[in-house]
C-alpha cells in the first residue's frame, strides 16, 4: 500500500463501500495535548477546512472555550465550529495544521478538507478503481 | 506506535456487510475485527484499551449527501 518514489511518499487507499455507495475514507491520526485519536475520515476536496464531530475534540481533551470560533458555510447553510491547531499524521507524514470541530455537523462523517491535506499531498481520486492516491509534494 | 493503520483500513474496505450493521455508530477496529461499537463515542472509548482505529460509519442519510 505504501511506497516511496523519489523520496516522496505515495499512499494508495481503496474506498469503503457502505450500502451501494463508495466513500473515499483514509486513516488519519489527530494529535494534540499529548493525546492522539486515530480515525477514518472522508477526503473532501470541496471543503476548505477539515471538520470533525465535537466528540472527537472531547476525546482529545480540547478546551473549546480556548478555541477560535469560526463560521463554516456550505450549500446547506452555515455552522459554528471551533478551530484548533493539531498534528495530523497521514502515512508517515506529520502535518501541523488547523482543523475544526463542530457539534452542528449534522452528518455522521468526519471530513478532511483541503487545508493541511491537499497542500501536503497531491490527491487523486480514481472513481473507476474506487481508489484515492496521495502523493507527497 | 503503529503508523498507518493499514490493516484496520483494509478491514473497513473489505467488510461492507459488517459496516452496514453499524450505520450511524462509532466503531473501533483493531487489526482485523471490530472490538467495540456504539452511537456514543465515549462508550466506545471506555471499552477500548488497544490502539484501535475509530470510524463513524455513515448513516443512510449520508449516502447522497453533498459534503461541501
Amino acid at each position: 500500500m505504501r511506497r516511496i518514489i523519489s523520496l516522496r511518499e505515495v499512499l494508495e487507499y481503496s474506498c469503503s463501500k457502505i450500502g451501494e455507495k463508495y466513500f473515499p475514507v483514509i486513516p488519519v491520526i489527530i494529535s494534540v495535548n499529548n493525546k492522539e485519536f486515530p480515525l477514518e475520515a472522508l477526503i473532501d476536496s470541496g471543503a476548505t477546512a477539515s471538520i470533525f464531530k465535537i466528540e472527537v475534540a472531547e476525546s482529545l481533551d480540547i478546551d473549546l472555550e480556548k478555541c477560535r470560533r469560526v463560521v463554516l458555510r456550505g450549500i446547506g447553510g452555515s455552522i459554528t465550529a471551533y478551530a484548533q491547531r493539531v498534528a495530523l499524521k497521514i502515512g508517515e507524514k506529520d502535518i501541523d495544521t488547523e482543523v475544526t470541530f463542530s457539534k452542528e455537523l449534522d452528518v455522521k462523517i468526519n471530513l478532511l478538507g483541503r487545508e493541511g491535506v491537499f497542500d501536503s499531498f497531491e490527491v487523486c481520486y480514481n472513481d473507476k478503481e474506487k481508489k484515492v492516491k496521495l502523493t507527497e509534494y | 506506535m503503529r503508523v498507518g493503520f493499514e490493516e484496520e483500513h483494509k478491514w473497513v474496505v473489505r467488510n461492507s456487510k459488517e459496516l452496514e450493521k453499524h450505520r450511524g455508530e462509532w466503531i473501533a477496529i483493531y487489526k482485523d475485527k471490530i472490538i467495540a461499537s456504539n452511537k456514543n463515542l465515549g462508550v466506545v472509548r471506555k471499552t477500548v484499551k488497544n490502539k484501535a482505529l475509530f470510524f463513524l460509519v455513515p448513516g443512510k442519510d449520508e449516502e447522497n449527501y453533498i459534503f461541501a
